[in-house]
């Protein structure tokens, strides 16, 4: 029987915050469980701790969350793959890879309160009632955090081993996807921008390997999420889209985070994901370069060329474009080109951590 | 492997046996002088040797010899092949090598430092950087000597926690790179 309390716009978003279950039930054992994990997590190498790039995520969760602002706590992670997950006593973790793909605020948004809607519709207490569950759960959860080994098998399975630990089945994701827009609307963002990230995640699926997306493994197939998003968004009011004051929050960032996902070395993923942001900036030097790295680390000099040759025009590429030009100029066998390249190289960047080398090369 | 022996080492049952002091070869063809340093050892490893100090877990020397055209720097640890070494790579698409080698498993890697050296009795390249290991969380800094003699790649690499121990054994590393010489390779 599907659940539809919130789906009757009843007013039932204004549910009164949870109180910390009884450390003896089993709600209580996993709430300490996932406390024990918020520690360990406070204290990661990987943990993004700037306070500004904090503060307006935790802005938006507040603004989405309504009363159980106070109960929830964001941890930005520097992972670069797409993922955010909610831990049911309030943890919220947002992975770089996904701010990366993000083009506007109410996209955040959207992920954010399909998170939130996980953790007021209590589907993790859910499943760890449901005795198969239970103890798929605690297996899931005692090899995720304990076995060093897993992490070289399968990095992607073992990122996605404690985030799978709460995947939940069609049925919860449908509903957190419900709720997500009504936060969403109730907040004032545009609703349609949930659908838009299911189906810009499925371009990037397809131009990928399989191996990468076992943590999708568990919703619904993104083709039905963007239907269905998009269809239940057309009932719902709400214009806000906050392009620029994303652009601006993740500003910053967006170097760190873009090198990182070309060191994912999933390059055709990459390209499409560096296209579709470049179509929103045409003139953004700094992604037509990342653009030419994510062909010339796979070999393919003369399309890196090309990308390089029109970043050169654009606005504010990275001195490094130049190194790279040359790079691949030499592999193409323009000697004479490259070294006129890492001149250039070394007059944009004379005080850089390997001009003495460049030299050797002219 | 590189995965297992990892795990071996957590776990405590990796066995280390000191090696004498003075020269010692590694891979049929790098000869090294190994005062102070222990030889890891783990059941069926293809390449890829590891000296250390303190243990395996904590600082690290570790050689890559004789990497042939087409070779990758070892085993991938899944189904994606690593990138592979051509003899006309330059010293930083080399490290650019070791960058994919070390972050496979999602670690993030910050290179701070590249510059011409002396390796190996030849004109060569030295690169400094660091590390956080994604398994456990750790900050690493690292340090490295690498050349291509007669169209194959050698490298010796030098990490070890930023924390204190980096520090500690540097002079040691510096000493056995110092020290390396490329025998006349047999037939392969």
């Amino acid at each position: 029987m599907r659940r539809r309390i919130f789906l009757q716009g009843c007013g039932c978003l204004a549910l009164e915050r949870f109180i910390r279950p009884e450390a003896s039930t089993d709600e209580g054992g996993l709430w300490a469980y996932m406390d024990r994990e918020e520690e360990r997590l406070k204290r990661s190498s990987f943990l993004i701790r700037d306070p500004a790039l904090n503060a307006y995520v935790s802005r938006i969760a507040c603004r989405l969350a309504g009363e159980h602002c106070a109960d929830l706590r964001v941890y930005l992670l520097r992972t670069p793959w797409f993922n955010a997950t909610m831990a049911p006593n309030g943890m919220m973790q947002v992975w770089s890879g996904l701010l990366l793909r993000m083009t506007s605020e109410a996209q955040l948004a959207a992920v954010i309160g399909h998170e939130i809607g996980h953790y007021l519709a209590r589907h993790g207490l859910e499943r760890l009632r449901d005795a198969k569950s239970r103890s798929a759960l605690s297996q899931v959860l005692g090899v995720a955090l304990n076995a060093a080994g897993a992490w070289a098998v399968s990095p992607v399975a073992q990122l996605g081993m404690v985030a799978g630990a709460f995947a939940y089945g069609r049925e919860h994701e449908r509903e957190a996807d419900d709720i997500g827009l009504q936060l969403m609307a109730r907040a004032g963002y545009a609703p349609r921008e949930a659908a838009r990230v299911w189906g810009e995640l499925l371009e990037e699926r397809k131009a990928g390997e399989a191996d990468g997306w076992s943590l999708f493994a568990t919703h619904p197939p993104a083709e039905e999420r963007e239907h269905n998003l998009a269809a239940a968004a057309a009932g719902l009011k709400g214009e806000e889209l906050g392009v620029d004051a994303y652009r601006r929050a993740l500003a910053p960032h967006r170097s760190g985070f873009l090198q990182d996902e070309i060191r994912r070395r999933r390059f055709r993923e990459t390209r499409v994901l560096l296209e579709r942001l470049q179509a929103a900036a045409p003139r953004d030097g700094e992604l037509r370069f990342y653009r030419g790295e994510a062909c010339r680390l796979e070999g393919d000099f003369a399309a890196a060329l090309v990308h390089y040759r029109a970043a050169q025009v654009l606005d504010a590429p990275p001195s490094e474009l130049h190194r790279s030009m040359a790079l691949a100029l030499r592999q193409l066998g323009r000697g004479a080109e490259a070294s006129a390249a890492f001149r250039r190289y070394l007059e944009l960047a004379p005080a850089a951590n390997d001009v003495e080398l460049v030299r050797t090369y002219l | 492997m590189r995965a297992l022996i990892l795990a071996f080492v957590l776990a405590g049952c990796a066995s280390s046996a000191r090696l004498d002091s003075g020269a010692v070869m590694v891979e049929d063809t790098l000869v090294v002088d190994a005062t102070a340093w222990n030889r890891f050892e783990a059941p069926g490893t293809k390449g890829g040797e590891f000296w250390t100090i303190d243990g395996i877990a904590l600082d690290r020397l570790r050689f890559f010899v004789a990497i042939a055209e087409g070779e990758a720097l070892g085993e991938p640890l899944g189904k994606r092949p690593l990138p592979a070494f051509r003899a006309s790579l330059t010293p930083h698409e080399i490290v650019e090598l070791y960058e994919a080698f070390t972050t496979e498993d999602a670690s993030a890697f910050r290179l701070l430092r590249l510059s011409p050296a002396r390796f190996v009795g030849r004109e060569a390249f030295r690169f400094e950087f660091e590390l956080t290991r994604r398994l456990d969380d750790l900050e690493l800094a690292g340090m490295g000597y690498g050349a291509v003699v007669e169209g194959r790649l050698y490298l010796m690499v030098y990490s070890a926690p930023k924390l204190h121990y980096f520090e500690k054994h540097l002079a040691a590393a510096e000493w056995a790179i110092n020290s390396a010489r490329v025998q006349e390779l047999r037939s392969r």
